[in-house]
């Protein structure tokens, strides 16, 4: 298993035209009132909406909890498609310890829009590939071990 | 890719855990048989103080638990957690799923506002 990079792909029609489902995102006005899970707030939500223009989202929860967002935009295409790059979860050091690339497709469909989500991560916390290698590790010596069992028994 | 409490607490165990080379060679070593504490120190350079502070991060994680054998104290992987890792991919997807839920509500919610706008405007211009 690759866990350097990996991806996920959600899609959902929306009962609303292109344009709206589009401001939805790209306003940061609107975009704060439905990003963040019940509970939490968006205090600061910035979007430089062109190739290479940095956007910033701000989330705060209970008890001062409070993660930023970093990114960039990557292609941005009029109420088509949006790309951008987010890191987060920063480490005791501070730098990023995910990153990922996003492309969200905008397209009219019958009864609205499909929005269709593709998450692509590009980094993954260090370790978690080392991960992978011991869960491999693990399961040769359960199939060692079966092999050992199956021949006993032969 | 963004935030969640899910996300931040699963980071916060298993990936806290594992971010630290020592720690991913105490789990190498430990993976194949319970080994007592104080060999797994031994093969280490650093401290015993450092090693065993390792070692309760690991157990704090859930990645590895301690037996009292006699006099000696075993540690023993606890490789299932690891699987949070790998199921990455599905912790995702469940996150992504909801923030389109979300807008799909706000969506509804601002439509509906909207309507309901309208239909008073237009009953006030048929009032004139």
């Amino acid at each position: 298993m690759d866990t350097t990079r990996k991806e996920v792909i959600v899609s959902k029609l929306l009962k609303a035209s292109r344009e709206r489902v589009y401001r939805a995102w790209t306003d940061p006005e609107q975009f704060s009132k439905w990003w963040g899970p019940e509970g939490y707030d968006i205090p600061v939500c910035e979007f430089d909406l062109r190739p290479g223009g940095a956007l910033r989202i701000d989330m705060s929860g209970a008890g001062g909890w409070l993660m930023r967002m970093d990114g960039n935009f990557v292609e941005v295409v009029d109420n088509e498609k949006l790309v951008f790059t987010t890191a987060a979860f920063p480490d005791e050091e501070g730098n990023p310890t995910h990153e990922h690339l996003n492309t969200i497709l905008f397209a009219e469909e019958e009864g609205g829009t499909r929005v269709t989500v593709t998450v692509t991560l590009l980094r993954v916390p260090e370790g978690a590939a080392a991960v992978d290698g011991l869960s491999d590790g693990w399961k040769s010596s359960l199939d060692q071990l079966e092999q050992r069992l199956f021949s006993i028994n032969q | 890719m963004f935030a969640t409490e899910r996300l931040h607490i699963m980071r916060r165990d298993v990936f806290q855990a594992i971010a630290d080379p020592t720690r991913r060679e105490i789990l190498g070593m430990i993976a194949k048989q319970p080994l007592n504490v104080n060999s797994v120190a031994e093969q280490f350079d650093v401290s015993r103080t450092a090693v065993y502070k390792h070692i309760k991060i690991l157990i704090e994680c859930g990645l590895v638990e301690v037996e009292q054998k006699g006099r000696e104290r075993y540690c023993e992987a606890r490789l299932e957690k690891l699987s949070e890792v790998s199921e990455w991919v599905e912790q995702y997807r469940k996150l992504w799923t909801n923030k389109l839920d979300s807008l799909e509500r706000y969506l509804e919610q601002v439509q509906q506002q909207e309507a309901s706008g309208k239909s008073t405007r237009s009953a006030r211009a048929k009032r004139k």
